[in-house]
């Protein structure tokens, strides 16, 4: 009789880390039908093509290194990142953009790492500041949304033209008013009117934050919290980073003057806020290792998303916190061992994350 | 889930067995190929012991083993929780093992380097003093050689000397007849010519008898084998009988010589014994002597005790010790005695062609010098035959009387010394103190006595 040699645990769990991922691609879809609902095709053909670049490039590069593809390409790591990226971007934006996006945040931030969970900095955002540094233009040309347009939001074929052939050739794009600034973009161009009369002069401005997109980021709020009841990630460095931002925002909103920088429910509900908490800022690979460093972890990821938004050169800022964060997370790793059952309390310097 | 696969169905159920599980490949299918992990940090959660096990992965794959220890990787109870949950089917239990495995081989490896380290280290240090050693004794020789390439002939001569002398040394030591012929040498070239003690000529009698018997055996050995040394052998049993003989009558020459001293040695020291044998001695001495020469033998007598007081003196001077008064005394009185031996001599000098005629002085003389030591062998004698008469109780009252008597006497002495102040003040005074003494011991004595039976 044969017997296999097998350790213990003789068995596993049935989750695994395609199902992990599956979730969490599954988590974002409220998110992206808000989107659509209200900044048009653009979004779902930006994460069409995304998702088609990403598995050829991932394809290509696990070649190059000599990995099983079939085996790496399972875990939906890939389509994870094609998606977050595809969504922190413009709708409507060309081809090559994409594809440069995803090749930096796979290749550049990913393999030459050493492929999935060796990655210092989260790939998608590498990806996104790549492109606004070297793309600004393109990457601050944003949809108007549903509310703020006169005519009908741009179809399906106009968002595959303006992917393929680029925004200045579909002719839908040329009429005016058809981009527009964010809440965000606003409030920092703003240093001459009230908060109250700058929300009564602008579309963009919605009921509590941006036209179209306080709906998205409660859609995106859904899905992380329905990734916490599957307890796909804990609860610290969310919350945490939430919870950081409206103090921020708070300590800073003085009065609703011209020189604020937006209230804490502006801020929660405008931009990439809850995109960000709930699918960059839990990022496993690239965030701390104990719950302790989670929680330190979020909270200067939201003070510093703060202090971009209010005093840096960018409206929105959530790549910035959160790459700046990845640099720190091993020192913060180096100090927040936990205390181990028996021993008297956390010991310092237990070196950091590998 | 913390159990072992068992290799192969010899495998034997113990005590201390609770559980065997036998599942189908769909129960529990074979664990699927790990996945890299994504440091969802699940395990950590799952950790019953507050590890970070996501961090003992990544230290044990880099193994960087301080920073397991660091982790607390010995307090991994391997319980298999975080394997199980991990998402990327990692076998984490597994990597942990290992990594003790390691640290406890390398603690025994550095344990045992430390131990061979300090062998080594206590052997280079013993090598290195061997070799000082060896150079400090060259550097000896040499410096010997050269003082005596310095020092000419007699140097060497000495060394030569010397030399010889360690190697009689080193033989006696080992060989005890060897050493006994060179005392006798010995003794011989110092032109030793005290007479040998009793000891000395059994000892050489008992030698030579051992040596005869031997001889004899020899002898007898070649006359059965008929050996051609048989000449040589009764020659050298001849030469040996004579030794024989030769000690023997020795023994008995020194024994007729010595014969009362000897018995009387035998018996008992006792002073008074001793006394006897002194006077007695001195007395034979004398009785063969003429006046003339026993006036000689009065005078170099008297000067040598002269001598031996002056010596005395200059010491105590030196010492400046407090005998000095009663030394200059003493050494006075000496001197008026060799003054008139001196006359004496003189006298008996001048008298040397009569002697004729006056025959009966020296008897006289000797007769009058006999009558003490008479009466003193007398008295002695007496005492002894009356203590060996004695009881116990008798004789330590005895004892305690005649210490009374002496101490009585010494007193007197003392208090007519007081009266004139004689120099001989603190001699007298050092003598009734011992006198005391001695009676309150014999008196301790009696007591301890009169107590014991009861």
């Amino acid at each position: 009789m044969a017997l296999l040699k097998v350790t213990s645990p003789h068995t596993v769990n049935a989750l695994s880390t395609a199902r992990i991922m599956q979730l969490v691609l599954l988590a974002t879809v409220p998110g992206i039908l808000a989107l659509t609902w209200h900044f048009g095709w653009g979004t779902l053909v930006n994460i069409a093509f995304a998702c088609i670049a990403a598995a050829i490039t991932e394809a290509l590069a696990l070649k190059c290194r000599g990995r099983q593809v079939g085996f790496f390409l399972k875990d939906c790591s890939a389509m994870v990142t094609a998606v977050l990226l595809a969504v922190a971007m413009p709708p409507y934006s060309p081809w090559w953009l994409i594809l440069v996006g995803i090749v930096a945040a796979l290749v550049l931030a990913k393999h030459l790492y050493g492929g999935l969970g060796y990655n210092p900095f989260n790939p998608a955002m590498v990806g996104y500041v790549v492109l606004l540094i070297s793309f600004p233009v393109q990457m601050t040309t944003w949809a108007a949304p549903r509310g703020a347009v006169d005519g009908d939001l741009p179809g399906l074929i106009d968002a595959l033209s303006a992917l393929l052939l680029g925004r200045d050739a579909v002719a839908a794009f040329a009429v005016d008013g058809i981009t527009m600034a964010t809440p965000l973009d606003v409030l920092k161009q703003n240093d001459a009117l009230l908060i109250k009369d700058l929300w009564q002069q602008s579309p963009v401005f919605g009921r509590w934050a941006g036209l179209g997109w306080e709906w998205a980021n409660l859609g995106f709020l859904a899905g992380g919290l329905f990734l916490l009841y599957r307890r796909v990630f804990t609860w610290h460095a969310p919350v945490s980073m939430l919870v950081a931002l409206s103090v921020m925002a708070a300590l800073f909103y003085d009065g609703g003057s011209s020189a604020s920088g937006g209230s804490p429910l502006f801020h929660l509900l405008s931009g990439a806020t809850m995109f960000g908490a709930f699918f960059i800022v839990t990022d496993p690979v690239t965030s701390t290792v104990s719950t302790q460093g989670r929680i330190i972890y979020g909270a200067l990821i939201g003070v510093l998303l703060y202090v971009i938004r209010a005093w840096g050169n960018y409206p929105d800022a959530i790549a910035f916190a959160v790459l700046l964060m990845n640099f720190a997370a091993p020192l913060l790793d180096y100090y927040t061992q936990p205390r181990t059952y028996g021993h008297r309390r956390g010991k310092r310097g237990g070196g950091g994350a590998a | 889930m913390m159990g072992f696969a068992v290799e192969n169905l010899q495998v034997p159920v113990v005590k201390t067995t609770n559980c065997i599980l036998a599942p189908s490949t769909k129960e529990q299918p074979p664990p699927p190929p790990a996945q890299p992990c994504i440091r969802c940090g699940l395990c950590s959660e799952a950790c019953p012991a507050s590890l970070l096990p996501q961090q003992l992965y990544w230290f044990a794959r880099g193994k960087e083993y301080d920073k397991l220890e660091d982790h607390n990787l010995m307090d991994c109870i391997e319980c298999g929780a975080c394997s199980y949950v991990c998402p990327s089917h990692i076998p984490l239990v597994q990597y942990y093992r290992a990594a003790k495995a390691d640290i406890r081989q390398q603690k025994i490896d550095a344990e045992n380097a430390e131990h061979a380290k300090a062998r080594f280290e206590a052997r280079k240090a013993r090598l290195e003093r061997e070799q000082a050693e060896k150079e400090a004794r060259r550097a000896a020789r040499k410096a010997a050689a050269q003082s005596r390439a310095q020092g000419g002939g007699d140097d060497k001569a000495d060394a030569v000397q010397a030399a010889v002398e360690r190697a009689k040394a080193k033989k006696a030591e080992t060989d005890p007849a060897q050493a006994a012929i060179e005392k006798a040498r010995a003794r011989r070239a110092q032109g030793d010519d005290s007479p040998a003690t009793k000891e000395d000529l059994e000892q050489a009698l008992a030698s030579a008898e051992k040596r005869l018997a031997t001889a004899e055996e020899k002898l007898q050995q070649a006359e059965q084998t008929g050996s051609e040394k048989i000449d040589a052998f009764r020659t050298g049993v001849e030469k040996t009988r004579a030794k024989v003989e030769k000690a023997r009558a020795e023994l008995e020459t020194f024994l007729a010589d010595n014969a009362a001293p000897q018995s009387g040695k035998a018996q008992s020291t006792d002073p008074a014994q001793a006394a006897i044998e002194r006077a007695r001695a001195k007395r034979a001495d004398q009785a063969d002597k003429t006046p003339l020469e026993k006036a000689q033998q009065a005078v170099a007598s008297l000067q040598q005790r002269i001598d031996k007081a002056q010596d005395k003196y200059q010491k105590a001077k030196a010492e400046n010790s407090d005998k000095l008064d009663i030394l200059a005394s003493s050494l006075e009185g000496l001197k008026d005695k060799l003054a008139t031996a001196q006359q004496e001599l003189a006298s008996l000098q001048g008298e040397q062609a009569p002697e004729t005629e006056a025959p009966d002085n020296p008897p006289a003389d000797t007769g009058a010098e006999q009558d003490p030591a008479a009466d003193a062998i007398a008295r002695a004698l007496a005492k002894r035959d009356a203590a060996s008469s004695m009881t116990d109780e008798q004789r330590l009252q005895n004892a305690v009387d005649s210490i009374g008597k002496r101490l009585e006497k010494a007193r007197t002495k003392l208090a007519q010394a007081e009266a004139n102040d004689d120099d001989n003040l603190e001699l007298l005074l050092d003598a009734v103190q011992k006198l005391e003494l001695k009676l309150a011991d014999a008196q301790q004595a009696q007591r301890d006595y009169q107590q014991a039976p009861q």
